[in-house]
C-alpha cells in the first residue's frame, strides 16, 4: 500500500512559531518521498487541535503521522490517542521535539529552522520503518500469595482478604514472626504480643485467608496476574501443592546479623552477654536476670553491633536499647544502666520521649568507639574509647548487644525463585528506593517489612497497607490488564541460544526453550527496555519499536 | 613439580596416543573420542568409538583446517550425554571453554586431552606445497603460531581446563609424557593402572617448553609492536583493511563468532540507492558500501575479549590481510582492561556479562 | 548490425574520457566502476560523481574484488537509482545482475550498462600480492599480442560468454591487438547511442561478431574441452566428488561471494543444518566414526540445487576458497548441464523467466515412465 505521511508542525503559540520559519520547514519536507501533506497549526494539543488532526488523517487517508512539537514526554501519548481515534495504529507515528531541542535552545532563527528541517526529515524517514504494534489484554487471577507470616505478612493479608483469596505461607509452625517475642514495643510501650494476637484472630476468622504453616515455596513461574506457585510442606515426603495467584508479597522479615560479628564481643564465650532479641525473649518468658539466677546490679548496653561490617544503620536498635533500659530499671530498681553508643538514632515522635525518660531514670549515655569486652574477676569489663581519645573501662554484671538487623535467612533462595535481586546488605531490592519502595522490579511481586531493609513496626504496617493498596487497584477481580506493545522479539531462525539476552533481562521476561535451543520473549512480561536487543551480537533479538534499521535511518537522515 | 606418566613412543607420539585412547575405549572409560585423523582429505576431527580408526590418529597435525572448538560446538551445542575424550591443541580447548560460557558447547561430559603444539602451517601453503612434502621445514608457521605462548601446559597458569596433557617437547622422538592436571585426569590414569610420578622427563619437558616460550614471548612483543604501527590511526586501519572484499571468511571460521547471521550481513545500515548517490555527490567518490572497516571493528567489539589468537582468520583471508594479528593486538588490550584470559577457566565470567560497581572508573566523570 | 564509435586512443584512456564526458555533460549523475584505493594496487568498486575523481578510476582493471552484479543488486534492492548512473561491468557481472533482477533482488531502472568483450581477470590470491604495475602491464601486453592473458581465473579461461548480453555499450578488449592505440565502442542501444553524442571519433555500422571475437571464442573452447576432460578425471562419479570436496572446511566463503546466492540466511547456516544426535548415533553404529563438523558435501550439492540454474561462471567462489577446491569449475559444469536441459542461458534477458518458475507440460519427458 502506498505510504501517505502527514506532517504537522505545532506553532505552540509563540514558542515555536516565534523561533522557527515554519513555512520554510513545511516546504522542505513536502518534497520528501511519501509525504502527502504538510501543515502547521496553532496548538495541536488543544481540544480543537486534536480534532483537527483526526479530521486530517481521515481526509487525506494518511497511513503515517509525524508531528513536530514539544517533547514526546509531554504529548506523545496525546497524539497516539489521536491516531487511535482516527483509525490509525498509534505506533505508525513519530514525534519530533522541535521545542525543547530546537526553539528553546537558540535565538538564531536561521539555525533553528535548519535544525527543525533535519529533525522532521529524520522523523519522517524513521516512521517509514515503523510497524503497527498491538497491545494485548490478558485475564488475571486476583488472588495473592504472602510469603512470610510475621507482622508484614499478616497485616497485608488482612487488608486484602475482604476482596479475594489470600494464601499466607510460613516455614515455621506458627504465624506471628519476631513481634511475638517483644513484650513491649516502642513507641507507647504497648504489649506487642497482644497486638499480634489481635491480628491473628482476624486472620482466623477471615474465610478468604488460608494459612499454610510448615510450608515452603518451591517454585514460582508465570507473571503478574498469572503466577503458578508450587508449595511443599517441610516434611519432604509430602506432595507439592500448586496454586494460581495474581500477585506475590515478599514479607520474609529479618534475622539478626550473624554470630561472627557477635563473637568479637565475646558473645558465646563470656557469661551474661546477651543479644537484644534474647533479652526480649527472656523478658517475655519471665526469666530476666543473670545466668546463675542472680540480679544484675549494672548493665552495659552496646549499640551498633555489626553496623560497620554491614555498612548500614539498622534504624531501630537505639530505641530498642532505651526500651531495654526501661525494662531493666523496672525489674531491677536501682540498676546502673550504661548505653555505649556511636551515634544516637532517635527519629519520630516517640523516640525522643523514651530517650529523655531513660536519662531521667538514671541511664548513662556514653559516646564510645572501639568497645571491647573481657572477663575480669566476676564481672565483665567493658573497655572503650570515649570521644575518640580517652580509653576508659567500666565493669558490669551483664551486657546486652544491640545487634543489627540482617536479611532473612531464606533471602537468597527466595530471591532466586522470584528473580527479585538482592541489593546492599542482602535485602530484597525495591524498584526505586525513593519513589517505588514497595514494588520489586518484577511486576506483581511486592515487598513489605524488613525483607527490603531494617525498619520498625509502624513502617512495616505502612508498607503492607501500601502493597495491599497497589494490589487492590491493579488486580481488580474480573478486570483484564493491558500489556506493553513496544516489546522485544527474538527471531527464531537467528537465535543461537547463547542466553546473553536472558542474562541481561531485568524483568525475567526471557526464557530458554531447551527443545528448540532458542530464547523466547514473554510479551506480557517484557517492558521494552531493549537490553536484550543491545546485548545480542547478531541482532536476533530486536526491539520492535527501536529496530536497528529505524535507529540507523533516523541517524543517517539527521547527519546528512 | 608436576607428575607425569612416561609413555613409550617407539613408533611415534601419534601411535602412543592412539594406543592410550584405544585402551580407554576398550575399558569403557569413555564412550567415544574426538581426535584429528589423517584421512584422504587431510587432517580432520573425527568422533569415533571404533578403536581401529585410531590407527589413523595424528596427535599434532601440521595444519588446522577447522578450529577444534567448532567441532566441539557442532557436537555438543544441544547438549551431550556421552563421555567423550577430546584431543586438541590448547587454543582450541580454550575456545571451546569460551563457547561454553555462551552456551554453544556443553562441556559437562567432555574430557580434554591437550597436546604440545609447535604450531601449524597456513592452510594455503600446506595445500600448495606441504601436502606432498610433509617434512618440508622451510615452511613458516602461521604468524600467530610464531608468537604463541600457550602452546603447552608446562609452567602455564593461563590454561586450567585441561584434564590430561600430552607433553612431547624436549623428550626426543621415542617418548611422551601424560600429565594429569585435574582430578578426572588422575582418575583416568589410575583406572588404567598408569602411575604418575615426578619423573626426570617432566623437568626436561618443562625446561624445553620454557625456552621456547621465552623466544615466543619476545617474538610476540615485536610482532605486536609491528602490527600496531601498521594499524595506527584511521589511515593505518583503512590501509590495512582496504583490500578486504567482505567475503567474511574470517568471521565464519572464527570459533568465537557463533552468530548464525552476522550483524554485518543484516543490511541494517544499507543505504538506499539515492542515499548512496547523495554520498557520492558530497564526497566526489564513495567506495561501495558497506565500508569493510565497519565489519571488522564491529566484529572486534563483539569477540576480541574472547579471542584465543589461533590464527584461523588469517589463514582463510583470500587477500592476505593480517587480520589475526590485528585482532590479537586489540584482544590483548581489551581483555587487559578486565584482567581476563579467554579459556582460562569455565567459572571465569565473560567481562561483558558481569557487572562490577567499581570498574572502568577512569572513564567516569571526576 | 550495430552502431560503432571508433577512436584513435588506447582503450584505457578512452573509457575514462568517455566516463568523464558522461559526467560533465550531465548525461549521468555518477559512474559505478573500479577505482584505486589509498593502498597501492588495491581497487574496489566505487560510485564516482565528481569528474575530477575519475583520475583514480580503473575500469577494466584485471581484478574482480566482488561481482559487481551482486553489488548493484544490494544497492538497488529496495529502490532503484533515481538519477541516471553508468555502471562498468564485465559480461558475467551483468548477467548476474539480470538473474538477480528476475528474483526481485535488484532494480535496473536508470542504470546504463557499459561492458567489455572480456579478457578475464586475475585470481584474487595473486593480485593481493602485486607490488607494482608489472602484472597489469603484462596483462595488456598479452592482449596487444592477440593472446589471452596468462594467469587468469580458471573460470575466465573457459568462459563461454565473453561477449556481453544486453549491455547498452560494449567495448571490445579481448583479442584487440591495437588496444593500446585504437579502440571502439559498440553502441547497442538507443540509450547507449545517445550517451556517445559529443564524443570525438568515427561513427559507423558493424557486425557484432568479428574475427577477433571468433579467435577468442575458439581459444576458450579449447580450454573448455581440456578442462572438461580434467574434470572428468577428478570430479566425475560419487567417489571423486567426495574426494574433491573432502578438504572443504565449511567456511561457506563461496556462498558469501556468489552473486546469485542472495539469501540473507543460507539454509545450510540455519538450525536445520545442524548436526543431529540421531545422525551421530547412526554413523557411529554404521561406520564407527563421523567427521565433525560434518556436512561439507551436502552444502555444495544443496547450493548447486538452488543456484546452478543461474550460475554465470564468474569464478568468485574459487578465488576465496581457502582449501583450493575448484568450486567454480564444478559449479560451471553442473550449471551448464542444468541450463542446457532447459535451453536456458542465465542473464540473456530479463524477460526470460527462471525455469523453476515456469511450468511446461511437455518437459523432461525422459524421466517420465
Amino acid at each position: 500500500m502506498k505510504k501517505r505521511i502527514g506532517v504537522y508542525v505545532c506553532e505552540c503559540g509563540p514558542n515555536i512559531a516565534g523561533a522557527v520559519d515554519i513555512d520554510r520547514v513545511l516546504e522542505a519536507v513536502l518534497s520528501l518521498d511519501g509525504v502527502a501533506v504538510a501543515e502547521k497549526y496553532g496548538l495541536l494539543c488543544s481540544g480543537d487541535g486534536k480534532k483537527y488532526l483526526v479530521e486530517q488523517v481521515r481526509e487525506h487517508g494518511l497511513t503515517h503521522l509525524v508531528v513536530g512539537a514539544c517533547s514526546p514526554k509531554q504529548h506523545e501519548l496525546t497524539f497516539m490517542t489521536v491516531c487511535e481515534e482516527s483509525g490509525l495504529n498509534p505506533f505508525l507515528f513519530q514525534m519530533a521535539n522541535i521545542r525543547e531541542q530546537v526553539a528553546w535552545i537558540t535565538p538564531d532563527t536561521e539555525k533553528a529552522t535548519e535544525r527543525t528541517i533535519r529533525h522532521l526529515k529524520a522523523a519522517i524517514r524513521r516512521v517509514l520503518y515503523h510497524t503497527a504494534l498491538e497491545q494485548k489484554e490478558i485475564e488475571t487471577n486476583p488472588d495473592v500469595l504472602v510469603i512470610g507470616g510475621g507482622m508484614a505478612g499478616i497485616s497485608a493479608a488482612l487488608s486484602l482478604g475482604s476482596s479475594r483469596k489470600v494464601y499466607v505461607v510460613d516455614k515455621r509452625d506458627a504465624l506471628g514472626g519476631k513481634a511475638l517475642k517483644y513484650e513491649k514495643s516502642s513507641p507507647g510501650m504497648a504489649n506487642s504480643a497482644d497486638v499480634v494476637e489481635n491480628y491473628l484472630r482476624g486472620i482466623e476468622t477471615d474465610e478468604n485467608i488460608e494459612v499454610l504453616t510448615n510450608t515452603n515455596v518451591e517454585e514460582v513461574r508465570g507473571f503478574f496476574g498469572n503466577f503458578l506457585v508450587k508449595l511443599r510442606e517441610n516434611d519432604a515426603e509430602s506432595d507439592a501443592r500448586e496454586l494460581r495467584v495474581g500477585a506475590i508479597i515478599v514479607a520474609l522479615g529479618m534475622d539478626p546479623l550473624d554470630s561472627e560479628v557477635l563473637s568479637e564481643y565475646g558473645y558465646g564465650k563470656i557469661q551474661n552477654v546477651y543479644t537484644s532479641l534474647e533479652l526480649e525473649q527472656a523478658n517475655v518468658d519471665g526469666k530476666l536476670g543473670m545466668s546463675g539466677g542472680g540480679k544484675p546490679k549494672s548493665v552495659g548496653i552496646v549499640h551498633c553491633v555489626g553496623r560497620k561490617e554491614a555498612g548500614y544503620c539498622s534504624e531501630i536498635c537505639c530505641t530498642v536499647g532505651m526500651k531495654i533500659a526501661c525494662y531493666l530499671q523496672e525489674k531491677f530498681p536501682g540498676i546502673a544502666v550504661t548505653e555505649f553508643y556511636q551515634d544516637l538514632s532517635i527519629p519520630g515522635r516517640g523516640a525522643q520521649v523514651l530517650y529523655e525518660e531513660a536519662r531521667r531514670a538514671g541511664t548513662e549515655f556514653i559516646r564510645a568507639t572501639n568497645v571491647q569486652l573481657s572477663e575480669s574477676d566476676d564481672k565483665i569489663k567493658i573497655s572503650y574509647e570515649r570521644d575518640h581519645d580517652k580509653t576508659e573501662e567500666k565493669p558490669v554484671d551483664m551486657v546486652v548487644l544491640l545487634v543489627g538487623i540482617g536479611p532473612p535467612a531464606d533471602a537468597e533462595k527466595i530471591s532466586n525463585l522470584l528473580s527479585v535481586p538482592l541489593g546492599k546488605g542482602g535485602f530484597f531490592t525495591e524498584e526505586h528506593a525513593k519513589i517505588s519502595p514497595v514494588s520489586s522490579s518484577i511486576e506483581g511481586i511486592y515487598l513489605a517489612g524488613c525483607a527490603s531493609g531494617p525498619k520498625g513496626i509502624p513502617e512495616t504496617i505502612s508498607q503492607s497497607e501500601a502493597v495491599a493498596g497497589k494490589i487492590l487497584a491493579g488486580l481488580v477481580p474480573g478486570r483484564k490488564i493491558e500489556t506493553e506493545a513496544k516489546t522485544s522479539r527474538i527471531a527464531e531462525n537467528l537465535c543461537m541460544g547463547c542466553q546473553t539476552c536472558l542474562d541481561v533481562c531485568c524483568y525475567g521476561a526471557i526464557s530458554y526453550n531447551e527443545t528448540r535451543g532458542i530464547c523466547v520473549v514473554n510479551e506480557v512480561l517484557c517492558k521494552g527496555c531493549g537490553n536484550c536487543a543491545a546485548a545480542c551480537p547478531s541482532g536476533a533479538a530486536s526491539h520492535q519499536h527501536f529496530t536497528s534499521r529505524q535507529v540507523y535511518q533516523e541517524i543517517a537522515e539527521i547527519v546528512k | 613439580m608436576k607428575k607425569g606418566h612416561l609413555l613409550p613412543a617407539q613408533e611415534g607420539v601419534s601411535q602412543a596416543v592412539a594406543g592410550f585412547l584405544k585402551r580407554c575405549l576398550e575399558e569403557k572409560i569413555f564412550d567415544a573420542v574426538v581426535a584429528p585423523l589423517d584421512s584422504h582429505a587431510g587432517y580432520n576431527y573425527v568422533l569415533l568409538d571404533d578403536g581401529e580408526l585410531l590407527d589413523k590418529v595424528v596427535a599434532m597435525p601440521p595444519v588446522m583446517p577447522v578450529q577444534g572448538a567448532k567441532a566441539v560446538q557442532s557436537l555438543t551445542h544441544h547438549g551431550n550425554s556421552k563421555k567423550i575424550a577430546v584431543v586438541m591443541r590448547l587454543c582450541e580447548i580454550r575456545a571451546a571453554v569460551e563457547l561454553s560460557k555462551l552456551r554453544q558447547t556443553d562441556l559437562e561430559n567432555v574430557f580434554f586431552i591437550g597436546v604440545d603444539c609447535s604450531g601449524v602451517i597456513p592452510l594455503p601453503d600446506y595445500l600448495e606445497r606441504a601436502r606432498d612434502k610433509p617434512k618440508d621445514t622451510e615452511l613458516m608457521l602461521r604468524p600467530l603460531c610464531q608468537v604463541c605462548e600457550d602452546f603447552s601446559l608446562a609452567g602455564n597458569d593461563r590454561v586450567t581446563v585441561v584434564d590430561l596433557h600430552v607433553g612431547t617437547m624436549g623428550l626426543g622422538d621415542s617418548s611422551a609424557l601424560l600429565i594429569p592436571s585435574s582430578a578426572a585426569g588422575e582418575d583416568v590414569l589410575r583406572q588404567l593402572g598408569m602411575d604418575s610420578k615426578p619423573v626426570e622427563e617432566v623437568n626436561q619437558w618443562s625446561t624445553k617448553v620454557g625456552v621456547i616460550r621465552n623466544e615466543r614471548r619476545k617474538a610476540r612483543k615485536e610482532a605486536l609492536a609491528d602490527i600496531k604501527k601498521k594499524v595506527s590511526g584511521l589511515e593505518g586501519l583503512l590501509e590495512v583493511f582496504s583490500q578486504c572484499i567482505e567475503c567474511h571468511n574470517c568471521q565464519s571460521v572464527c570459533p568465537i563468532c557463533y552468530c548464525r547471521l552476522c550483524f554485518a550481513d543484516k543490511g541494517t545500515s544499507a543505504d538506499t540507492a539515492d542515499d548512496y548517490l547523495q554520498r557520492a555527490n558530497v564526497a566526489g567518490a564513495v567506495r561501495h558500501l558497506p565500508e569493510p572497516l565497519l565489519f571488522h571493528l564491529g566484529r572486534m567489539a563483539h569477540m576480541s575479549l574472547s579471542c584465543v589468537s589461533c590464527g584461523m582468520c588469517e589463514d582463510v583471508c583470500p587477500v592476505s590481510i593480517p587480520v589475526g594479528r590485528v585482532v590479537s593486538l586489540v584482544s590483548e588490550e581489551t581483555r587487559g582492561i578486565f584482567d581476563y584470559m579467554p579459556g582460562r577457566s569455565v567459572e571465569e565470567e565473560l567481562p561483558l556479562a558481569r557487572f562490577e560497581l567499581e570498574e572502568l572508573t577512569e572513564v567516569e566523570d571526576v | 548490425m550495430t552502431t560503432i564509435l571508433k577512436m584513435n586512443q588506447g582503450v584505457r584512456a578512452a573509457i575514462k574520457d568517455f566516463l568523464r564526458h558522461l559526467l560533465e555533460t550531465g548525461a549521468v549523475h555518477a559512474v559505478f566502476t573500479l577505482r584505486k584505493q589509498d593502498s597501492p594496487n588495491v581497487v574496489s568498486y566505487s560510485l564516482i560523481a565528481d569528474p575530477e575523481k575519475l583520475d583514480e578510476a580503473t575500469p577494466f582493471y584485471p581484478v574482480m574484488p566482488g561481482n559487481a552484479g551482486g553489488l548493484l543488486s544490494r544497492i538497488t534492492l529496495n529502490e532503484s537509482f533515481k538519477d541516471p548512473v553508468a555502471a562498468v561491468l564485465r559480461p558475467c557481472e551483468l548477467r548476474a545482475f539480470v538473474e538477480l533482477v528476475k528474483r526481485q533482488q535488484g532494480n535496473p531502472a536508470n542504470i546504463v550498462t557499459i561492458s567489455s568483450i572480456c579478457a578475464g581477470v586475475s585470481p584474487l590470491k595473486a593480485s593481493a600480492q602485486w607490488e607494482s604495475d608489472q602484472q597489469v602491464d603484462e596483462y595488456w601486453s598479452a592482449i596487444s599480442n592477440g593472446e589471452l592473458p596468462p594467469n587468469i581465473r580458471d573460470s575466465c579461461r573457459i568462459c563461454e560468454h565473453p561477449v556481453p548480453m544486453g549491455a547498452d555499450i560494449v567495448v571490445p578488449v579481448a583479442g584487440e591487438e591495437e588496444i593500446d592505440s585504437k579502440c571502439s565502442f559498440l553502441l547497442n542501444s538507443e540509450k547507449g547511442a545517445k550517451l556517445a553524442e559529443g564524443m570525438p571519433g568515427e561513427i559507423g555500422e558493424t557486425e557484432q561478431e568479428v574475427k577477433e571475437v571468433e579467435q577468442i571464442r575458439s581459444f576458450r573452447e579449447k580450454q573448455r574441452s581440456e578442462l572438461a576432460t580434467e574434470l572428468e578425471k577428478t570430479v566425475a562419479g560419487l567417489e571423486r566428488v567426495i574426494e574433491t570436496f573432502a578438504s572443504c572446511t565449511s567456511c561457506h566463503g563461496c556462498r558469501a561471494v556468489c552473486p546469485i546466492c542472495y539469501c540473507q540466511l543460507c539454509e545450510f547456516d540455519s538450525s536445520r543444518s545442524e548436526l543431529k544426535a540421531q545422525v551421530v548415533e547412526t554413523e557411529l553404529r554404521k561406520r564407527g566414526g563421523i567427521r565433525i563438523p560434518p556436512g561439507t558435501l551436502a552444502f555444495h550439492i544443496g547450493r548447486l540445487a538452488h543456484m546452478a540454474i543461474s550460475c554465470v561462471g564468474c569464478g568468485m567462489c574459487s578465488d576465496v576458497c581457502p582449501a583450493e577446491i575448484p568450486v567454480s569449475s564444478v559449479f560451471w559444469k553442473v550449471g551448464k548441464a542444468v541450463q542446457e536441459l532447459f535451453d536456458y542461458t542465465p542473464g540473456r534477458s530479463v524477460e526470460e523467466a527462471i525455469p523453476i518458475t515456469v511450468f511446461e507440460e511437455d518437459e523432461l519427458c525422459e524421466v517420465e515412465d
